[in-house]
């Protein structure tokens, strides 16, 4: 994990390296091409300025040299198996060079900041994967996909789920573009601390970790459809899914621990809104008022959920985030278990293959030439 | 009891291997770029890839003492022994019942009447303690020191100054909890039969939880985070130089470390006393630890000391 870090770290630096060397370069080639310029302008004025005086002195001693001498071989007879030299440059005598420059022509700079369209690289088969932990919970997620990770990309996903109450795993596809993203997929999930609860109207904390029933182990299949859309300094966020909980026996409830409901399966669905505010120097501050409701299909009840995200981008790959999320109406009396309620934590993304900068050992192909 | 330990290392793991990934690849200063077309003077990053004030000062002293493996044994056997305490767990057979005129007296003035309330405010101080579990790591060291300052050495080493802390009153914590297995406030109430009391069958009345009154481990782990906090601030200037800047952290972290003590008593899960005395270990670990093994200005060849939690209470090394 340090390794892809460092890595990823490494990618921060070249980037950071990299927006600031062709913007010096550009301005420094293109101070000093117009140096140049201006430099071989005047080398130009005195080159020609010298080429009249040596052409006077050249005329003055062809009219002292009446008869040519013999040529003097210098390599300037045409050779039949090659061609013809171009014409001379305009102001120029056959058999006249131009003037050297004074000063070496500026070094064309590759315009990175054309290829470096982002932190993340192009567009490659990859694996990425993002890491939510805090006190108490941990969340890693991995992602086996193609396109530019964490933007624009395709991918398998599996999140492992590992908790005080359980273990499981989630599975699917995942698609994502800027503003939004689309998933489907199945999780499973065993647990230690719970079981099948049997219906009743209402539960509180005490009941949800019954254990008399049997052991809950279910599975649910979801769809998710994510939207982020930027309007000025503000994003619209939303959030719409849809859970088909399985693997229950007849007549019993489930407490679903990714949606921290008690539902009677196998329906439920959710929606979330938030509007959130950036603001910074970088807009690496956020806070994100938000709004969810989890209609509990078969229960005829609904979750709503009232709170606050908030966050700070420090790098590109790792933010801060605070989520309070508790639930303000409810069928049920769950407490901190009936939500996020309360969750402070790092958030850090990775991906393999980081973008590869052209070595300064090696220059590119934009230096070179084709 | 044993999430919370899996949290801390599980925090402080993580964040000794993704900080030091950041000081091991972001050099100090941009390297210098070859070309006769470049600037002489290095250009400094565009102002989108700092962080609002950000500056390249050290924060770390040369005369303070760094972390090294006697402080990762530190940490791992104060892990290990909060281990083992847990696994040991409390006496169920027999229980420390005892009672005091002074707890009572608090309990009665203290106690919220409705066990939904209860329930509120015991969540109340759950979150608080995950504010001040956090804040040494996620604000101090890695939005403070790593980002706004850019000294991600000095934020590695308050990471694992904290995790020192944390590891050593866990470890006494649990000590104490299996050691005296006093009966909590809420233990009476088991099989009272009473519309407020619980059925002696419920998680809540029949686990060895019930008997790890003393002392409260989330007011000794609060207490201890805002000593952290205070001892960063007070040695090194996060939040700029003035007194206000140390005043302030200091006064708000000890604030939300008594309301989280308070918040236990409210929640009928702890007795003042062990409220209390948790504070004061807390406190105490906070102070000292960061003091004696960090903080305390040496020179070569002076003495080290290391504090080493142990089965039976807590050794003081010396090396001269």
């Amino acid at each position: 994990m340090a390794g892809r870090g460092i890595r990823t770290i490494l990618l921060v630096t070249l980037v950071a390296l990299g927006s600031a060397w062709p913007a010096e370069a550009q301005e420094a080639g293109s101070e000093a091409a117009s140096e140049s310029a201006s430099e071989s302008a005047s080398a130009s004025e005195s080159a020609s300025e010298a080429d009249a005086a040596s052409e006077s002195a050249s005329e003055t001693e062809a009219d002292e040299l009446s008869e040519p001498g013999p040529a003097l071989d210098l390599g300037d007879e045409p050779d039949p198996g090659r061609a013809p030299d171009p014409a001379p440059a305009e102001g120029l005598q056959p058999g006249e060079h131009p003037p050297l420059p004074t000063e070496p022509p500026p070094v064309p700079v590759p315009d990175l900041d054309a290829e470096r369209e982002s932190f993340w690289g192009l567009p490659r088969w990859h694996i990425a994967g993002v890491v939510d932990l805090g006190f108490l919970f941990l969340r890693p997620k991995f992602y086996f996909a193609y396109g530019t990770p964490h933007e624009t990309f395709i991918a398998l996903e599996v999140d492992p789920l590992i908790s005080g109450q359980g273990v499981g795993a989630y599975g699917g596809l995942r698609g994502q573009i800027p503003w939004g993203s689309l998933r489907v997929g199945a999780r499973y999930f065993f647990t230690f601390t719970r079981s099948f609860l049997f219906a009743m109207d209402q539960f509180d904390h005490l009941q949800v970790r019954d254990r008399s029933g049997p052991p809950s182990r279910y599975l649910s299949l979801e769809a998710q459809l994510d939207l982020n859309v930027p309007i000025g300094p503000l994003n619209i966020v939303s959030e719409i899914t849809g859970t088909y909980v399985t693997l229950v026996e007849d007549g019993l409830f489930a407490f679903e621990e990714s949606l921290h409901v008690i539902l009677d399966p196998p329906w439920v669905w959710s929606a979330m809104l938030g509007l959130r505010v950036r603001f910074g120097d970088a807009e690496e501050f956020y806070i994100q008022p938000s709004g969810e409701v989890v209609h509990l299909v078969e229960r005829n009840e609904v979750v709503v959920r009232v709170g606050l995200r908030a966050g700070v981008r420090m790098w590109e790959d790792l933010e801060v985030r605070l989520l309070a999320m508790p639930a303000i109406i409810s069928p049920d009396s769950l407490g901190a278990a009936g939500g996020d309620t309360f969750l402070l934590g790092i958030h850090w993304r990775w991906a393999t293959d980081p973008f590869d900068a052209p070595s300064s050992e090696e220059p590119s192909e934009a230096i070179l030439g084709p | 009891m044993s999430l919370r330990f899996l949290g801390v290392v599980l925090v402080s793991v993580l964040c000794w291997s993704v900080v030091p990934g950041r000081a091991a690849a972001q050099p100090a200063t941009p390297p210098a770029l070859p070309a006769p077309t470049l600037p002489e003077e290095p250009a400094p990053l565009p102002a989108a890839e700092l962080a609002p004030g950000r500056a390249h000062e050290s924060l770390w002293r040369d005369e303070w003492g760094r972390s090294g493996w006697p402080n990762y044994v530190m940490i791992g056997s104060s892990a290990v022994i909060a281990l083992g305490n847990i696994i040991r767990a409390a006496d169920e057979e027999r229980p420390n019942r005892g009672r005091n005129d002074f707890d009572e007296a608090a309990r009665d003035a203290l106690r919220l009447p409705v066990e939904q309330q209860r329930l509120v405010i015991r969540d109340f101080s759950d979150g608080l303690l995950t504010l001040m579990t956090s804040t040494p790591v996620l604000f101090d060291a890695l939005i403070l020191a790593a980002w706004a300052h850019a000294d991600e050495a000095a934020a590695i080493e308050m990471v694992f100054i904290h995790a020192e802390v944390i590891a050593a009153t866990l470890a006494l914590q649990t000590f104490a909890n299996v050691a005296v297995s006093r009966e909590r406030p809420y233990g009476r109430t088991c099989g009272g039969g009473g519309p407020d009391d619980f059925d002696e069958d419920i998680f809540f009345c029949n686990s060895p939880d019930r008997y790890y009154s003393f002392f409260s481990g989330h007011t000794s782990q609060a207490f201890a985070s805002a000593a952290v906090i205070c001892s960063f601030h007070m040695n090194m200037p996060l939040l700029g130089d003035g007194a206000q800047n140390t005043v302030l952290p200091c006064a708000a972290g000890f604030a939300v470390a008594g309301m989280t003590g308070l918040f236990r008593m409210l929640g009928d899960m702890h007795y003042a006393s062990d409220v209390m005395t948790g504070a004061a270990v807390g406190t105490a670990m906070g102070f000292l630890i960061p003091w004696l093994l960090h903080f305390n200005p040496r020179h070569p060849g002076e003495v080290g000391v290391s504090i080493i939690p142990g089965p039976t209470g807590v050794s003081l090394t010396g090396v001269f």
